[in-house]
């Protein structure tokens, strides 16, 4: 049997050993943090529970969703979702609404956005190379200062101008138009339930994301997978292209074991991972790895003596006069998240960089800074908040800027070169991962050990693959087969129901039954006779230049008739498309800002 | 505009060309025709007068029989909808025609 180590309890790891346990692989697992789960954990102050962040269990994929459900049962609650935008005052419903957004706005404000939302779209930016001119481009600037520009560079620490239009391409790469208007031909049904980018409801542990990752490790050492807690991986051994041994630092003072390997899955940080390798990797690889920047976090919590704050699970501040970013109510989230309904916790989220001034600030003062901004922003009054407690989580957020995309290939072709190591996770392939993503590449990852191929790499990239399982009517009970039957029908519905027409056909079409007319009432008339034939007739020579009833006449007003027809129905064929395109865009657009606009938001497809 | 194009869906549905259904159109347009006949006599014998509907009655070149009478309006709906079915399901197999000669349907599958 062969022997695999797995590097790193969060969810890409944890499901990676649980794949191979099913699999009847040997594995184990080492984590050198205290608490399972990654940034999935759920951490713990005073009986109130947080995330760092948000965690939604939102998977389109039945095989993790089963799995969920078994390792949670009853535990694992369905939450309605509420989240809006704090901006200028007002809250606006995320995702974005028209007729909410003009509301917040006001008239001059929505003019002004409307203007260059037009303007954006008749003078784009010819090239679309930064965030910033990505957005524009789609949304207009005024659109893209209001709703996009703060937040962002809140989240990622840096001008919209540096941060590469690649992110948001990812974001909505595969958005599907089809399933946007699935979701609303089966939401309209009424009876079965709906996964969407725009999901209303959300799957969460009572407990918060760390309980699933908790029951999970707990799973595995009772199946005889232990899970190695506090136990970092110092070096990464390898010859001949393949990883053969790792040495890990024990509890024992300064003590470190070697370990041998025949497969090594590692979710550690890259820039991490190629620096424990021995020997080292060439010189250019390891300038790659340091070339990779990441996000980091902390979260103030505060608990307030009150019993309803908001009724958001989390609301984003897009306010530029604070530096808060999210704001969790995690009460809202699971009621059991708090020891006490009379009290709330919140969860304030800055978005940091290791050594910065908030980064390193004494908890205290972060503690009145996040009680000093909610009294700002009016949500809570500093006199509320009774305590709180600070929570540092470095490397939460690939950066993806300038450098990430030529650095990253470069350490994937490296990487490439060892059949026996693979990486997942969220850091540990500097991707933007959810966690669907990273229990999907955790998955493959054990599979490709058990002797099948995927690409791991493709997980959040070729969304198309997990997506064949959408699960969007699925039934208790029922598996994949109908849904994939009727998918294609479905899909041709839809193609159909967008299909533009084709101007030179209606023009031909209208254009033959017109002249066929004139010319079968032309006949017709002068097989009548009369003195003199068909006077009514012939006063469409006003606007048929010389036609009048005659045999001549007949065929003069074929051909006009015919060219008029056609000048009709090439004119109607493009207003149509033009109005069907205009609706289909609508739709696309509304799809695009909710998921460019979320750049946080975990569990999103 | 230089938009980079990421989702494969939208090429394919802009590429879909739409077709007609010949006795959907055929239909529509009959009942249109002729309801419309029908409407625009009973109006007009309802207005009465002298000389009633003294245009509209030169369909009767067209429509043998037809007049704008209340039989007469009966009549029309039927002409209306016989020939405004013909034009309808001309017109859409027409359409379809062109359509299949400039964008040739792949086989699938």
């Amino acid at each position: 049997m062969t022997k695999t180590i797995i590097i790193g309890a969060g969810p890409a790891g944890l499901t990676a050993a649980h794949e191979l346990l099913a699999l009847g692989q040997s594995a184990e697992v080492y984590e050198k943090d205290a608490v399972v789960g990654g940034i999935s954990r759920t951490a713990e102050y005073r009986g109130y529970r947080f995330d760092i962040g948000g965690h939604r269990f939102f998977t389109k994929v039945p095989a993790v969703q089963d799995l969920w459900e078994e390792v949670l049962g009853e535990d694992f609650l369905e939450r309605p979702r509420l989240s809006r935008i704090y901006y200028n005052d007002k809250f606006f419903d995320y995702p974005l609404k028209p007729l909410n957004a003009l509301r917040g706005l006001g008239l001059i404000e929505a003019g002004r956005v409307g203007l260059s939302y037009l303007w954006a779209q008749l003078v784009p930016h010819p090239v679309e190379d930064n965030f910033e001119e990505w957005v524009s481009n789609r949304f207009g600037r005024r659109l893209y200062e209001v709703f996009f520009k703060t937040y962002t560079e809140k989240v990622w620490g840096m001008p919209c101008t540096e941060i590469s239009a690649d992110w948001a391409a990812q974001r909505i790469k595969n958005l599907d138009l089809f399933k946007a208007v699935k979701n609303a031909i089966i939401g309209a049904a009424g009876d079965q339930e709906v996964i969407t980018t725009l999901i209303g409801r959300f799957h969460y542990p009572r407990l918060g994301p760390g309980m699933m990752w908790e029951r999970l490790a707990e799973r595995l050492e009772a199946s005889g997978t232990p899970v190695h807690m506090e136990t970092p991986v110092k070096r990464l051994h390898h010859r001949d292209s393949r990883i053969t041994a790792l040495t890990v630092e024990t509890a024992a003072a300064g003590g470190e074991q070697e370990l041998q390997a025949d497969h090594v899955i590692s979710s550690m940080p890259l820039r991490e991972l190629l620096s424990s390798f021995s020997p080292p990797p060439p010189t250019e690889i390891l300038d790659a790895a340091n070339r990779l920047r990441y996000r980091d976090f902390l979260t103030v919590v505060l608990i307030v003596e009150r019993e309803e704050v908001f009724p958001d699970n989390w609301i984003y501040i897009h306010s530029p006069e604070v530096r808060v970013g999210r704001v969790q109510n995690f009460k809202n989230w699971s009621p059991e998240m708090v020891p006490d309904t009379s009290a709330t916790s919140l969860g304030l989220e800055y978005f940091v960089q290791q050594g910065d001034d908030l980064w390193s600030s004494p908890d205290e003062d972060l503690l009145e800074l996040g009680a000093r901004e909610m009294g700002v922003l009016g949500l809570v009054s500093a006199s509320d908040v009774v305590d709180g407690t600070v929570v540092r989580m470095p490397k939460a957020y690939p950066v993806y800027d300038d450098a990430y995309k030529e650095a990253l290939a470069l350490i994937r072709g490296y990487l490439a070169s060892f059949p026996n190591l693979q990486v997942i996770g969220r850091n540990g392939q500097h991707r933007y991962n959810n966690q669907e993503h990273s229990r999907l590449a955790g998955m493959r990852a054990a599979r490709n050990v058990g002797g099948e191929t995927h690409d791991v790499w493709a997980v959040n990239v070729e969304q198309q693959y997990h997506e064949e399982g959408v699960d969007s009517s699925r039934r208790a009970g029922d598996r994949l087969t109908p849904e994939r039957l009727e998918q294609p029908e479905l899909d041709e519905l839809i193609r159909q129901a967008f299909a533009r027409f084709d101007p030179v056909a209606l023009g031909s079409a209208l254009g033959s039954v017109a002249a066929l007319i004139l010319l079968s009432s032309t006949v017709a008339l002068l097989l009548e006779g009369g003195d003199p034939v068909g006077p009514t007739l012939s006063l469409l020579g006003q606007y048929l230049t010389g036609y009048e009833v005659s045999w001549t006449g007949a065929l003069v007003g074929f051909v006009e008739a015919g060219g008029l027809g056609f000048g009709l129905g090439l004119l109607m064929a493009k207003l149509i498309n033009l109005l069907v395109g205009a609706a289909e865009s609508s739709i696309r657009r509304r799809l695009e800002i909710s998921e460019v606009f979320d750049p946080l938001s975990v569990g999103e497809p | 505009m230089m938009r980079r194009s990421t989702v494969t869906e939208e090429e394919l549905v802009r590429s879909a060309v739409a077709r007609l259904r010949a006795g959907i159109l055929a239909i529509v347009c009959g009942l249109l025709a002729g309801t419309g006949l029908f409407v625009a006599t009973m109006w007009l014998v309802l207005q009465g007068g002298k000389n009633v509907g003294q245009h509209l009655s030169l369909l009767r070149y067209f429509l043998p029989g037809y007049s704008v009478t209340w039989s007469g309006a009966l009549l029309g709906f039927f002409y209306g909808a016989l020939f405004g079915s013909l034009a309808g399901g001309l017109i859409a197999w027409i359409y379809n025609r062109v359509v299949d000669l400039r964008h040739p349907r792949k086989r699938t599958g």
